[in-house]
């Protein structure tokens, strides 16, 4: 993949998010500012037709990042490119349309679903914001079609979302999604709130879309099994960095950062004849507010030196396409 | 009682009355479990795992009803018990880790008055002083410092607060342990840490354990029996390995194939089409025929008998034997 193919290109993106001062602090003149630092230095590119997978613990900055993607967020910093254009210096009618490239899925689709609003309804909303089709009908056609685009049968057009089960709920999300025909998807935590039984088909589904109509993934997930089938490369978080990043079966089968190691040995095998070695790390992950310097895993990190402790490493190539923030990964 | 096991539950059925009718989400259960050892409760949302798991000590809603079948906790006939002798064996005999337990605690007093409040309610010859020690040790077992005693349930981590429910049924030194999704909500490391914790304690009190999970790779690594159900009722039991080498009910092979692993190759991953069923007005044969990919004409009429393929291996599918694992085919995804 050259790098004139990406889709998408993010230089060291930062969200940092003020912590809110107690009033006595405020009082007695504490004035410096504090920040959780949610996402702190990311660069990657997501390549046209990939499947970038973003994968990290609670508090790691992945949702964060899919929000800024998704044209939710700001950041605080970086710079972010959609196909050469910086969305975050678009203003008005321009950002209107611009939108319609980008869509999001959320992780609950028991709680992203409007209520009060058939299926249909909830399929068309976004051609009505956005103008697309002369009128109603074109619009309820378009909407049907991307229904059946996500495997839904047509009867269910007309049914509310407390009427259908959940795969059924993330299967209206995706048409939503799908129905302005997007280049760009955030899909974050798509399938963690599904049955197990019901979660390869949406992921499937997924796929297919990739597939037929060029669709570019951010798939935002805790689930590196998920994510292996998933995705075509994994960006492994930490605190607000990128730790390693590779394609899926590097990632899985050979990672070099500590991080990754630790996460990868976490994961429980469905095989009752495996025998899982640990990779074992004390503690658990700390607050984002406050880091001390140098690595942000050096702290739990079986392998830190002193260097470690000291200064921060960058990500950088320890082969082709694969890099790694690590002082002690041998470099390419 | 010797030679009986620790659990022993035989045709239990407990349905809920909704309406004007029964949801029978319950049907026909059976298994048992042995001191040390640990059953998995396995299925989809709506299958009866949770309802079958807190029928056995009657845990249940105002409209479940036990309709029929014997619960044998040590020798205890649990649907003969009073309600006061009910509630003495909750805790005392059998205890539960509820899901999303990060929940269950109360905001507003200190962790540790909690847990010492509740072995004091139960065991009201224990002196304060007395249960500060046991709470102390708990905490200790647990891998919690006994210094955060003093700390209110926000000042606590969602693994350390799922640590502390741990420490709170094991407060009574109970047989039996529930587990319902012990760990769905937290991280992969400290649900690795957390379950190695609880498997550990289990084995060091020679505890029965129930896990209830959706997470067939949890089940896989932590469980010496599995029971996959379906609609209400138990599919397919046994050995864990034996169930894992030679799955024989479809459901089960649909279930194990549907499930990713980080593990050995890439495979597809197959997904099983249509909805479960409804338990007010089941299929009249196998609840599973709707959705079967190897069905024939008696799985719509007659109700599958359960059939021994080994010592502990039984599976209730009226093909079973006529079809490997690999005949089966369901929906592939393309990757």
């Amino acid at each position: 993949m050259s790098a004139s193919d990406a889709l998408i290109t993010v230089r060291g993106l930062r969200k940092h998010f003020p912590v809110r001062k107690g009033v006595v602090a405020a009082l007695f003149g504490r004035t410096r500012d504090r920040f959780l630092r949610a996402v702190d230095g990311v660069d990657f590119a997501i390549q046209r037709g990939e499947v970038l997978g973003l994968a990290g613990e609670s508090g790691s900055g992945k949702t964060t990042i899919g929000m800024i993607l998704a044209l939710l967020d700001r950041p605080t910093g970086g710079a972010v490119s959609f196909d050469g254009v910086d969305p975050f210096h678009l203003k008005g009618k321009k950002l209107k349309d611009f939108r319609r490239n980008t869509q999001i899925i959320f992780q609950d689709p028991y709680q992203t679903l409007n209520p009060r609003l058939r299926v249909i309804d909830t399929v068309a909303e976004p051609l009505d914001i956005h103008g697309i089709g002369r009128h109603g009908r074109a619009r309820h056609e378009m909407a049907v079609a991307a229904l059946v685009l996500a495997g839904l049968p047509e009867q269910l057009a007309g049914r509310y979302p407390h009427e259908l089960s959940g795969g059924q709920r993330q299967r209206v999300a995706i048409a939503r999604a799908m129905v302005l025909r997007p280049r760009f998807i955030v899909a974050d935590e798509p399938v963690s709130m599904l049955d197990v039984s019901v979660r390869s088909g949406v992921m499937s589904l997924m796929l297919k879309l990739k597939r037929e109509f060029r669709v570019t993934y951010l798939f935002i997930s805790h689930d590196l099994a998920a994510s292996r089938y998933m995705c075509d490369r994994i960006a492994v978080m930490y605190l607000g960095r990128i730790m390693e990043v590779a394609d899926k079966e590097t990632i899985i089968q050979r990672p070099v950062h500590p991080y990754t190691q630790v996460l990868l040995s976490a994961v429980p095998v469905p095989d009752p004849f495996f025998d899982r070695k640990r990779v074992r790390v004390p503690g658990e992950t700390p607050s984002p507010i406050d880091l001390p310097p140098g690595c942000r895993f050096a702290a739990r990190c079986p392998r830190a030196v002193a260097e470690c402790r000291e200064t921060e490493p960058d990500l950088r190539a320890v082969a082709p396409g694969h890099l790694a923030a690590c002082h002690l990964a041998a470099p390419a | 009682m010797s030679g009986a096991p620790l659990l022993d539950v035989r045709g239990l059925r407990m349905h809920f009355r909704i309406g004007g009718g029964w949801v029978r989400a319950v049907d026909d259960v059976s298994f048992s479990i042995e001191r040390a050892q640990t059953l998995g409760l396995v299925g989809e949302s709506g299958c009866g795992k949770t309802s079958a798991a807190l029928a056995v000590i009657r845990l249940l809603p105002e409209n479940g009803h036990i309709l029929g079948g014997q619960v044998l906790l040590d020798g205890i006939d649990v649907n003969r018990l009073l309600p006061h002798e009910l509630r003495q064996l909750r805790w005392t005999r059998a205890a539960i880790i509820f899901q999303g337990a990060m929940n269950a605690l109360n905001p507003v007093f200190r962790v540790g008055d909690q847990l010492m409040d509740a072995l004091m309610l139960h065991r009201p010859d224990v002196t304060r002083r007395q249960a500060r020690e046991r709470v102390v040790s708990l905490f200790e077992q647990v891998g919690l410092q006994p210094a955060r005693m003093v700390n209110y349930p926000h000042e606590f981590s969602g693994g350390m607060k799922q640590r502390a429910m741990i420490a709170m049924s094991l407060l009574l030194n109970p047989d039996l342990i529930i587990a319902d999704e012990p760990t769905t909500a937290l991280d992969v490391v400290i649900q690795d840490q957390i379950v190695e914790k609880l498997k550990e304690l289990q084995l060091q009190h020679q505890q029965g354990m129930i896990v209830i999970s959706h997470d067939i790779s949890v089940v896989a690594e932590t469980c010496d029996l599995i029971a996959v159900m379906y609609g209400g009722k138990i599919v397919e039991y046994g050995d864990i390995k034996s169930v894992f080498a030679r799955p024989s009910h479809p459901y089960t092979i649909g279930l194990l194939r549907s499930f990713p692993s980080v593990r050995g190759e890439l495979r597809d991953l197959v997904t099983i089409p249509g909805e479960p069923p409804d338990l007010v007005n089941p299929p009249p044969g196998c609840r599973f025929e709707p959705r079967c990919p190897v069905r024939a004409a008696i799985c719509g009429r007659e109700e599958p008998p359960q059939r021994m393929l080994d010592a502990s291996h039984r599976v209730a599918c009226h093909l079973a034997g006529q079809f490997g694992p690999d005949e089966v085919d369901f929906q592939r995804g393309k990757w």
